[in-house]
């Protein structure tokens, strides 16, 4: 089964890819271009902003409230695995779209 | 063969491969994310020392006699980075940086194998028009001291330079058979000119 993490997409650098951006846990930011197939959309992004969305991560751990998560590639602030809440996280892209 | 994280975890923990401060955590955890380890590379950061080159009428000339860290250190501005005072790398400019870390990869004469890497630039920053070297990545047997970093900015617009920021990944590779040893020139360095 998938994992998603809500965030917010708005246009890559390339054809092949989104812009994505989110908030970790402990509250700062993370951004990174993700490749086309990691990422769901809910509506198509404008051309000079953001829109909501989904992408696709790994799960490598998780408590009550939060979850360490993969993501498909490094963030441009740290690495690629970051702690994000629960809330942020669904199991499918269907469940999400409930 | 290069080694994975796991064997890059082995290398450090005997000593064969030398880090210091030592990249962590090893592994991400829900309270410590932010790992510096990929599948067969490790971050390493960037120091607090810049090396600004200075314009002028001369030219550097390798024939002449004399260390070639003094011929650079002559003719750069020496730049100490912070978080408060980062350091702007404006378009089509060249510095000199130095990794946060030592790295050390010690010769064992008693083993038949040794080890070697390298220096490489990462994704996330190449996106910028940013390359932390160019042509020099190799770091060899038996090398001690920080790694100097050569940036140039080719992108359009500025790049800020933080210490501390991940700035480039290194690559641990096995050398078949034990070398003999060549001193380098900028063994045991610690500042961008190679002092």
């Amino acid at each position: 089964m998938n994992t998603y993490l809500s965030c917010d997409v708005g246009n890559g650098q390339l054809g092949c890819e989104w812009a994505v951006r989110g908030r970790v846990y402990a509250g700062g930011e993370f951004s990174l271009f993700a490749p086309s197939e990691f990422v769901e959309t809910e509506e198509l992004p404008p051309v000079d902003g953001w829109g909501s969305g989904w992408l696709r991560v790994e799960v490598l751990d998780a408590d009550d409230t939060r979850v360490l998560v993969k993501l498909p590639r490094p963030a441009f602030e740290n690495g690629q695995t970051i702690t994000v809440g629960r809330q942020q996280i669904r199991d499918s892209i269907e469940s999400a779209a409930v | 063969m290069i080694l994975s994280n796991v064997e890059l975890f082995a290398a450090l923990d005997k000593g064969r491969l030398v880090i210091e401060p030592e990249p962590s955590p090893r592994i991400p955890t829900i309270n410590e994310p932010d790992c510096p380890f990929d599948t067969h590379s490790v971050d390493l950061r960037l120091g607090h020392q810049i090396s600004v080159p200075k314009p002028g009428q001369f030219a550097y000339d390798l024939t002449q006699p004399g260390r070639i860290a003094d011929t650079i250190a002559l003719h750069c501005e020496k730049i100490t980075i912070t978080q408060n005072q980062p350091y702007m790398l404006k378009p089509q400019c060249f510095v000199l940086g130095t990794t946060l870390e030592r790295i050390s990869l010690p010769i064992d004469r008693a083993r038949k194998t040794c080890l070697a890497a390298r220096i490489e630039g990462k994704s996330s920053r190449a996106r910028f028009g940013v390359l932390v070297h160019f042509t020099a990545p190799t770091v060899h047997p038996g090398y001690d001291g920080n790694l100097t970093l050569e940036m140039i900015n080719l992108g359009p617009a500025d790049f800020i330079l933080v210490p501390g920021m991940r700035i480039a990944q290194l690559i641990v590779e096995e050398v078949k058979g034990i070398p003999n040893q060549k001193p380098s020139e900028f063994q045991g360095q610690s500042t961008p000119p190679g002092h």
